[in-house]
């Protein structure tokens, strides 16, 4: 594309665009199914303008030949909306966790031969090649009731009102996906293959942000002791190490140390109202 | 649609709902960014007890799972088996990086192709076109060669049997488009740029048989509560603008794929 | 014939295709077992923690530091009190005075001091339990919030073992742990402190490396402190928004420069504080506050004390 399209590209001062008809190296952590050994494999793709990690990888589906051209299996991976806000293609790029989706190769390899590498999230039980099993993200999502508890089968009339502070607050929390990028990066979330230590493993700060979330909702409040007292448990907030790590690796920006702060807070005050019998 | 009835939403196969954003009915012409989000609220709200009242009136509770002959799930498993087995009998790794029969290539050719001729803008000959394609397309894709013959976590073989499915979706669309020489709404055709409600103010609707084969008909609209009038998006000076057509009444969904087993 | 069946039966033919076999079932809630008392009361003992760290532990690290540090500031403290003495004179006899009001006029020592080791122990021992629960990735994620819970912990660790060091040599009187074999006395605080940290009257390799570990144990002591006073303030709630959270961080980090000011001055000034000077003071300080307390035993008169010059 010339500088002088019609369509008025090249008018914004833009770094140089990448070189054209270039390839990268996909490095992926491979792995066949549960338990079994993990190992590396390179493919070189053939990018073109605006490709993302997805489409490298349906490149290499569609070509599933090694760098060093012996022919392997496609590789497995995960995707949904393809455009970040359902969190199933997360996954560890370049040592860390994001959504390959919205991953721009030209951002990450700008040059010919550029390296990416791929792994599965380190926190999850792997399925097979990048794909995981998320079912312990959701079940802290569980353990802490976030719903709203009406089932709408019958017209309760117009729902309480929300104020504009209560509203913006919420609405940044409800951005969440569950992408599971909050847990990869943090070091007090670890890999638990065992559903039974779920109840009482760290519960991750997506569960305890959507906490608040539901907290903060009016009809949802209803079950906010319920909530607190997840959060109070075994795995709950008090789990929490303050390294702030899933805040600065959130993809939705989502003030996450500061729900773990205020249900630090909910949790204080609810101990206290419990201890004299107040709540 | 009376409320709680069992065929609100109901596919022609019975028991098989289209909820959410499978359901084309609520936006006739047109279907923007967002606006499955209304399919889905007025899906679940409206016809969840639809489903209810299936499962405590009709089959369900008549001829309960219980009670049907273990030989037609069987029948269904192996059917469904076979053609697993056949996906995964086509592996072989020396072919598998070849885009004739690779369904991930056909998928991407597929995309490039549908991006081509049928998004907004269309056009006959483009459209036919389109439809020589298609027809080359699933021509290969009924006959794949696969890379991995795992039994574990294999995205090749849904991903081979998806690819089939996209292509008969997408000849019901190309025909669809082809045969409505009009335009309305997100669908403009450059050779026919007026709307034509005494000719196409009709639901396209795409049957799909036993062997996969699409063929099109038009039903018409009950425009009777509401007359058509021009859409002109608040423009005053567009009075030329053709009357518009009032929302499309739910019809039969395009029968999927999978209907065949039926 | 009833379609209705199909779907399930071809969804369940590809989950079983598709999904591991150990995969729970969506809304199954694993049964809980017998709970035991660290489970039941599982939040109350994770807030006594939190709470032990500050109160009593930190509060009185600050007083230790406080006093600790009067080595090298005390002759200011002593506000022209004993003019003829020199800035090193002043801190020794300054500093020796602290001590002997604390062993002296303070009411119930033992009993503040028993609490204060169960305080320690408590937070040690819990603290080493959580601290297992964590994985390090700072090579991974390399933010500075990050590194600091690394710190944390390994301050943590180490902070035990200095402490244990600390008051089992100094205040339980386990000699042979101290080269040279010093043993801490009130009554000349200031001269067994220098002899413990130096292992003599002159530095040697032994005594050199005690004094590393005290400036390390110490140093990594006031990092715990001031960064478990910014996390607690998040544990608690106290601090929610980021911008409150960075101006308590900045609160932290003064207090944690103000302390470890002090630590490095504790630990240096008793490193280089000669024990025999040291010594002549606080003779001069106990011969005019306790005439009875000539008989007490002098600082043992560690190897090479007649090299001890005159004050200079």
């Amino acid at each position: 594309m010339t500088a002088h399209s019609p369509l008025g590209n090249g008018t914004h001062a833009r770094p140089a665009p990448p070189p054209q008809g270039r390839r990268v190296v996909l490095r992926i952590k491979r792995c066949d199914g549960p338990v079994k050994p993990s190992y590396w494999q390179d493919f070189s793709v053939p990018v073109g303008p605006n490709a993302n990690v997805i489409s490298c990888l349906q490149t290499i589906c569609a070509s599933p030949v090694t760098a060093d051209g012996r022919a392997t299996t496609p590789v497995a991976w995960d995707a949904g909306c393809l455009e970040e806000v359902c969190g199933s293609c997360t996954m560890v790029i370049n040592g860390k966790a994001r959504q390959s989706c919205s991953c721009l190769i030209d951002e990450h390899a700008p040059r010919d031969g550029d390296v990416i590498t791929l792994e599965p999230m380190s926190k999850f039980p792997v399925v097979r090649d990048l794909v995981v099993n998320r079912d312990r993200a959701f079940h802290a999502l569980r353990r802490v009731r976030a719903w709203v508890p009406i089932d709408g089968t019958y017209a309760l009339g117009a729902g309480p009102r929300e104020t504009p502070q209560t509203q913006e607050t919420r609405y940044a929390l409800s951005q969440c996906m569950s992408c599971g990028c909050c847990l990869e990066a943090c070091p007090q979330f670890n890999l638990q293959p065992d559903p039974a230590a779920w109840e009482t493993s760290f519960i991750g700060a997506h569960a305890i942000s959507q906490a608040r979330l539901f907290n903060l909702h009016q009809t949802g409040s209803r079950m906010a002791a319920e909530r607190l007292e997840a959060l109070m448990g075994p795995g709950g907030v008090s789990d929490c190490g303050n390294a702030q790590n899933c805040v600065k690796v959130c993809p939705k920006k989502i003030p996450l140390t500061e729900s773990i702060a205020a249900m630090g807070r909910a949790v204080t005050v609810h101990s206290v109202k419990k201890f004299f019998s107040l709540a | 649609m009376l409320p709680g009835a069992p065929n609100n939403m109901m596919t022609n196969v019975r028991g098989l709902y289209a909820f959410g954003e499978v359901n084309f009915a609520y936006h006739g012409a047109n279907r923007l960014g967002a606006n499955a989000l209304l399919s889905c609220l007025f899906d679940g709200l409206f016809c969840g007890a639809s489903v209810d009242a299936y499962v405590r009136q009709e089959e369900p509770s008549t001829a309960p799972a219980a009670s049907i002959p273990q030989a037609q799930y069987d029948r269904v498993v192996d059917q469904e088996t076979r053609k697993l087995e056949a996906l995964l009998g086509s592996v072989d790794p020396a072919r598998a990086a070849d885009p004739a029969t690779n369904p991930y290539a056909i998928a991407r050719e597929l995309g490039a192709e549908m991006t081509e001729a049928c998004t907004v803008v269309r056009r006959e000959d483009r459209l036919r076109r389109c439809l020589a394609t298609l027809a080359e397309l699933r021509d290969r894709a009924a006959r794949p060669c696969l890379a991995d013959p795992a039994g574990w976590g294999n995205q090749s073989v849904v991903f081979a049997r998806a690819t089939a499915d996209m292509l008969v979706l997408a000849e019901a669309l190309a025909k669809g488009a082809l045969e409505r020489r009009e335009s309305r709404g997100a669908h403009y055709r450059s050779d026919y740029p007026s709307r034509d409600d005494t000719q196409f103010m009709k639901t396209t609707v795409t049957r799909c048989d036993a062997h996969g084969q699409t063929s099109l008909a038009f039903e018409p609209i009950d425009a009777d509560l509401i007359a058509p009038t021009a859409r002109t998006y608040g423009k005053k000076d567009s009075a030329a603008a053709p009357t518009p057509q009032p929302p499309a009444p739910p019809g039969p969904a395009p029968q999927p794929a999978m209907a065949a087993t039926h | 014939m009833v379609a209705g069946f199909v779907p399930s039966i071809v969804q369940q033919t590809a989950a079983s295709f598709l999904h591991p076999p150990a995969r729970p079932r969506r809304g199954q809630h694993v049964a809980q077992g017998t709970r035991s008392f660290f489970d039941t009361h599982y939040f109350l003992i994770r807030r006594l923690h939190s709470l032990s760290g500050i109160v009593p532990i930190g509060v009185f690290l600050i007083a230790h530091l406080v006093t600790n540090s009067s080595i090298v500031w005390g002759n200011m403290g002593l506000r022209g009190e004993r003019p003829e003495l020199s800035h090193t004179q002043g801190g020794v006899y300054y500093f020796q005075k602290e001590v002997s009001f604390i062993n002296t006029s303070v009411p119930h020592l033992l009993l503040i001091e028993v609490t204060l080791w169960a305080a320690i122990a408590f937070h040690s021992v819990l603290g080493l339990v959580y601290a297992r629960q964590g994985c390090f990735n700072t090579a991974r994620y390399a933010y500075q919030g990050n590194r600091r819970y690394a710190w944390q912990r390994i301050t943590g660790y180490v902070g035990v073992v200095y402490i244990f060091y600390h008051v089992a040599t100094l205040r339980w009187g386990w000699d042979f742990l101290v080269p040279g074999g010093a043993t801490w006395d009130h009554h000349a605080a200031a001269s067994t402190m220098a002899l413990a940290l130096r292992g003599g009257q002159e530095f040697t390799a032994a005594g050199l490396l005690v004094s590393a570990f005290y400036f390390v144990g110490v140093s990594m002591l006031v990092f715990h402190f001031a960064n478990g006073l910014w996390t607690a303030a998040i544990t608690w709630g106290l601090t929610v928004s980021a911008q409150a959270q960075k101006r308590w961080g900045y609160a932290c980090a003064g207090l944690g420069a103000g302390l470890m000011g002090m630590a490095w001055m504790s630990v240096i000034g008793f490193a280089t504080l000669s024990p025999a000077e040291a010594s002549k003071v606080e003779r001069l300080l106990n011969a005019a506050k306790e005439p009875t307390a000539q008989t007490n035993p002098a600082p043992a008169p560690a190897p090479g004390q007649q090299a001890a010059g005159v004050p200079s």
